[in-house]
């Protein structure tokens, strides 16, 4: 069977500490002040003394019908053979159609290759290796599970399994594989 | 011609970077270099190394690709990390490659503080800093000279100076950060080694810590851990912190903790909700205490704290009905008020009424190898680390400018080790009880950790030497006599690091890398070559570091290798050991107090105090018109040390006021805003936050902005430099005071 | 230009552009002649160079006066101008990066390696300008053209404005006579 890779993200767990930003900024070569992935607040809202805060971790959601890759007009952003949403940098000609298209403003122009460029679950330098992400393995709170979800032994199938998860902007029927765990934050 | 041989000889000479290799040359000139690059084979390896982008050490597995630190993970050998490291961690190459490191030695050529320097050999710089501290030496005496660092593996050498020219002057941070804790466990177990297992707690009352914003990244992950398998956390702070959001938040009063505290105690007793048997098995004094908390009542705490008394009672009953898997924080940075340190005795004392003492879920006395040693059972898992043997240091003739030791001073508690550092800069510039006229500084930047920065900007005027060794002109660097490059420690081996737990675990920080720029050194080698310069050899008997840890291992058995492989070493087949987990009754014969016992009524406490047991000390509150400046950490900054690492810096370079919205609302202050922050002395301009998580008599700030060292481009001038609106203020023990500023606020 | 003029030009900027020494403060004069002789500038930049000699006479008044104006220029804290071509060609903007690493492999192609005592990073201005100097003295012109091309005048037109813009004196006059040679001609 092909492999679905998913991330869960559990907001309650997550510190908004950013050791995923940083992480994924050395593994990945992310130029100064580019990002693939951060982690801003949401809140604090309400009324003193009943206040909340949540951090919510922003990247590639990874989607199945995903809008950046109808839009390349030079194939550049494709599927590959696990499903994953990539970028062909070689490819790429810099025409920032993905940007424009992509409903979670995941993508940027790399400062030193000029071409689009966004999370890729670390396909090449960890994924091809066994290892997980490297936001996955660094993150301080666990709120990070990764996995293959058409392997209903993985940990992100079994989560999904007995917890109500969501994917952001559903509305665009973009079919993301990154889900999120809203639970006790909100 | 003349020129030309000049120059020629100067830059072909022993004065250029260049060395023709020989076989080469001609017969590759031809090679197309970038060809050459991409043939060459990628050399890749995995150092495990110990992080110190704070004070933690925590294991760390560095990845290293052709001699260059690509990736930083948390050390996967290590169950307390499991390839976990922090934000701050993982940005270790940031720091390493920071084109603003400090590189050469510098001596001062233009007037203190005008940052004009000379770059110097270390030969030249010992000599200076050698000169310089006998004329002193001579001068005034040995005790002259005052050392202060933050803390680390770098003092055995680094206090080796001191101690050799007899100064009894030797300071850590610790006052300005945990001292009252440990003075609090010092005083209350006979010693301050006592952890908590946060991982298997049931029920989490914390009183002034963060967690998840003051990363510890085990304690961190053992909390969070304990979250979701469904703890429950109640948090006590005047802000709403990223902890808080994770749990119950109870805004507690600025200053009022202990009254909570005591009301606790009130409702355990006045219910029998206490653990009896434990009180009356391990402990003395129980009766002095609960005739101390008899009338603090959880009506009174109410309106001491703004926490209603619902709310205490319920607590408290949470508490007791988890214990003794519950547990109360006993808090990191404990500098709220003068007498703090009662405040965390009484913490540990309603702790001990949980019995939750050599339980899982509760505190537990490290086990290290001495400890395990006592106990038959475990005696053989305990592998003593041998000692390094210096002869006998000179015994100074005068005692400490702060009064540490003195009996019948609340100053007998304060460790001897730590000392009052904020004591310094008062004693440079009264001369009293005698004068200090050089100060070494080590990795620690007292401009802006010791209160005041103004005062202890004038203080360092009047000195004959300051020298700083550090990896950043820091803001005590750029206003120093001589600067010394001290490399990462991802470029430095150091000695073993004991970081027991519930099994002994043994750490080993390994160089990773070649040093970056080639004249930054480790702190090892700086205090020996000083050493040796000043005739101070004697004291430094090991060849270098490596000899170093092999005296240290020798008597274990442990090999080396197991560091170079794994990182760490623990000992095979251990289990987390909790004296009492089998039996609630076992004995704790590893008490280290005199009476064997717990002591609730401590004699020293009252020898030093007149209060054996904690009493309750109303602190001032802010009037009409002004707010209680609090403090804290960010999970992004470590204290004033990490502000100027360029990705750091880039995920938060700046901090802001945080007013609660109605407390702004009259006065007209809007998020953005820039304002004007006066504690009467002193002014700082800041912008604001306006939140609806913080007390409205409260304003909060993230420590360590505001840099003022020019040289730290990122930081210098950014933000709120909190520690020039607190005051130089020094508790009972000697604890630096850093939550009783009063500011008033206004647009700018 | 002559053979030997080139070395000497590339030695006498390679001279300045490294750490303060006391043989070249010592003989600052003489490579303001040879700038003079060699490079067509305007006369204020030399005028300017000389009136510095003048205010600061040969010795340790002169090498303090150097050193306060290369420390905060090119070497700890406020790095106006960073000397190293990995913090401008790499744009993460720190040092040891790739363009230090191919600049090595070229000083290694030519037979040449940093000296283990010394030990500089190999993408200083100053030590780029001494390797250029001693394939200017064995005339090995076609890799004088090669590395000018592609690592030195790309670091140059970087580096060059900074060193200007900082108004400090000897360094933004040699930045200005080092730009209307190696990147005005040509």
């Amino acid at each position: 069977m092909a492999k679905h890779y998913a991330m869960v993200i559990q907001l309650k767990k997550c510190l908004g500490c950013q050791a995923c930003t940083v992480a994924c900024k050395f593994e990945n070569k992310v130029p100064d002040g580019q990002y693939r992935t951060k982690s801003p607040a949401i809140g604090p809202s309400g009324t003193y003394p009943n206040v909340k805060v949540f951090f919510e971790k922003q990247a590639c959601q990874m989607c199945q019908d995903a809008p950046c890759v109808k839009v390349c007009p030079t194939t550049a952003s494709h599927y590959n053979k696990d499903g994953l949403v990539l970028i062909d940098s070689h490819k790429c000609v810099g025409c920032k159609y993905c940007m424009t298209a992509c409903p979670y403003d995941a993508r940027f122009i790399n400062k030193n290759t000029g071409t689009a460029d966004k999370c890729t679950f670390c396909y090449d330098t960890r994924l091809t290796k066994g290892e997980k992400p490297a936001c996955v393995t660094t993150c301080v709170g666990g709120a990070l599970l990764f996995g293959d979800a058409n392997d209903p032994q993985s940990e992100v199938a079994r989560y999904m399994a007995t917890h109500r998860t969501e994917v952001r902007k559903a509305q665009f029927g973009t079919r993301p594989s990154v889900h999120y765990d809203y639970e006790g934050v909100k | 011609m003349q020129r030309r041989q000049f120059l020629k000889g100067a830059l072909y000479g022993t004065g250029g970077t260049l060395v023709a290799l020989s076989g080469l040359g001609a017969a590759t000139a031809a090679l197309n270099p970038r060809r050459a690059a991409a043939a060459a084979p990628v050399s890749r390896k995995t150092v495990y190394s110990s992080c110190e982008m704070c004070r933690n050490q925590c294991p760390i597995a560095v990845k290293v690709e052709n001699g260059k630190v690509v990736k930083i993970d948390g050390n996967p050998n290590d169950s307390a990390f499991g390839g976990v490291i922090c934000a701050r961690g993982n940005s270790g190459p940031s720091l390493l490659y920071d084109p603003e490191r400090i590189k050469k030695p510098m001596i001062r050529t233009g007037e203190r503080g005008s940052g004009k320097f000379k770059e110097v050999s270390w030969d030249e710089a010992y000599t200076y800093i050698a000169q310089k501290l006998k004329a002193v030496q001579e001068q005034y005496g040995g005790e002259a000279v005052a050392q202060t660092s933050h803390i680390g593996p770098y003092d055995v050498f680094f206090q080796t100076i001191g101690k050799a020219i007899g100064s009894p002057n030797l300071f850590s941070h610790e006052a300005t950060c945990p001292m009252a804790r440990i003075i609090g466990l010092n005083t209350t177990f006979g010693t301050a080694a006592i952890n908590a297992d946060y991982a298997n707690t049931k029920y989490l009352l914390v009183v002034g810590r963060n967690f998840f914003e003051g990363i510890h990244v085990a304690q961190t992950r053992a909390v969070a851990k304990a979250l979701s398998q469904g703890t429950k956390m109640v948090v006590l702070d005047p802000r709403f912190s990223v902890l808080a959001a994770k749990g119950e938040w109870l805004p507690v009063k600025g200053a009022t903790d202990l009254a909570f505290i005591m009301a606790l105690a009130n409702v355990l007793i006045d219910e029998k909700l206490y653990d009896e048997e434990f009180i009356k098995q391990y402990t003395v004094g129980f009766d002095k205490w609960a005739a101390q908390v008899q009338d603090k009542t959880p009506a009174w705490a109410a309106e001491e704290t703004g926490i209603s008394q619902d709310t205490i009672i319920r607590v408290a009953r949470e508490l007791a009905q988890a214990k003794p898997h519950s547990l109360i924080e006993y808090g990191w940075r404990t500098t709220f008020t003068a007498d703090d340190f009662q405040l965390r005795r009484a913490i540990m004392i309603v702790n001990m009424m949980l019995g939750n003492f050599e339980v899982p879920g509760g505190y537990y006395q490290v086990k290290d190898a001495g400890t395990l040693k006592k106990v038959p059972a475990m005696a053989a898992y305990a592998k003593k680390l041998g000692p390094v043997k210096v002869p006998p240091f000179p015994k100074p003739k005068k005692g400490r400018i702060d009064g540490t030791g003195e009996k019948g001073t609340p100053r007998q508690l304060t460790p001897i080790a730590d000392g009052a550092v904020g004591q310094i800069t008062e004693t440079i510039l009264t001369g009293k009880p005698y004068p200090i006229k050089a100060w070494l500084v080590h990795r620690f930047n007292p401009v802006m950790s010791i209160g005041d920065t103004e005062k202890t900007l004038a203080a360092i005027k009047k000195l004959d030497l300051l020298v700083t060794c550090d990896v950043y002109m820091s803001d005590t660097a750029y206003n120093s006599d001589v600067v010394l490059p001290e490399c990462t420690y991802l470029e430095r081996t150091e000695q073993v690091f004991d970081m027991s737990g519930l099994t002994p675990k043994y750490v080993l920080r390994q160089q990773a890398v070649d040093p970056v720029y080639a004249d930054t050194k480790p702190a090892w080698q700086i205090y020996k070559e000083l050493g040796e310069k000043m005739g101070y050899g004697q004291y430094f008997p090991y060849k270098d570091i490596d000899d170093y840890v092999e005296r240290q291992l020798a008597p274990t058995g442990i090999s080396r290798k197991v560091f170079a492989e794994k990182g760490l070493w623990t000992p095979a087949g251990m289990k987390p050991f909790y004296v009492r987990s089998g039996d609630a009754k076992a004995p704790l014969t590893l008490l280290a107090t005199k009476s064997k016992k717990i002591e609730i009524f401590s004699d020293a406490v009252q020898e030093a105090t007149g209060a054996g047991v904690p009493v309750y000390v109303p602190y001032p509150q802010p009037g009409e018109g002004e707010f209680r400046l609090i403090e804290g950490k960010v999970a992004v900054h470590t204290n004033v040390g990490t502000h100027n690492v360029p990705v750091l810096h880039e995920l938060m370079s700046e901090n802001t006021l945080w007013i609660n919205a109605q407390s702004a609302a009259k006065l007209g202050i809007k998020t953005g805003d820039t304002l004007i922050i006066s504690a009467g002395k002193y002014e700082h301009k800041g912008t604001a936050n306006v939140t609806e998580g913080i007390r409205p008599d409260t304003v909060f700030c993230y420590h360590g902005f505001g840099q003022i060292s020019p040289q730290l481009t990122r930081a210098f001038g950014k933000g709120i430099n909190d520690n020039k609106l607190i005051p130089d203020q020094l508790g009972s023990v000697g604890n630096s005071i850093t939550s009783m500023t009063f500011v008033k606020v206004r647009k700018a | 230009m002559e053979q030997e003029t080139a070395e000497e030009l590339y030695l006498s900027f390679a001279g300045i552009f490294q750490r303060p020494r006391p043989d070249i403060a010592r003989h600052l004069e003489e490579l303001i002649d040879l700038w003079a002789q060699e490079i067509s500038s305007s006369e204020k930049v030399f005028s300017e160079l000389r009136e510095f000699c003048r205010a600061f006479p040969a010795g340790e008044v002169r090498e303090n006066a150097l050193w306060k104006e290369y420390i905060p220029l090119f070497e700890t804290g406020r790095v106006e101008a960073p000397p190293y071509a990995s913090v401008y060609l790499d744009r993460d903007g720190l040092v040891l990066g790739c363009e230090a690493e191919e600049v090595r492999k070229f000083y290694l192609s030519l037979g040449y390696g940093l000296r283990s005592d010394q030990r500089e990073l190999p993408d200083h201005l100053g030590v780029e300008l001494e390797f250029l100097a001693r394939l200017a003295g064995r005339g090995s012109w076609d890799a004088v053209g090669s590395f000018r091309k592609s690592h030195l005048r790309p670091f140059l037109r970087a580096i060059l404005p900074k060193i200007r813009a900082s108004e400090r004196p000897v360094y933004s006059q040699a930045a200005e006579l080092l730009a209307s040679w190696q990147l005005g001609q040509c």
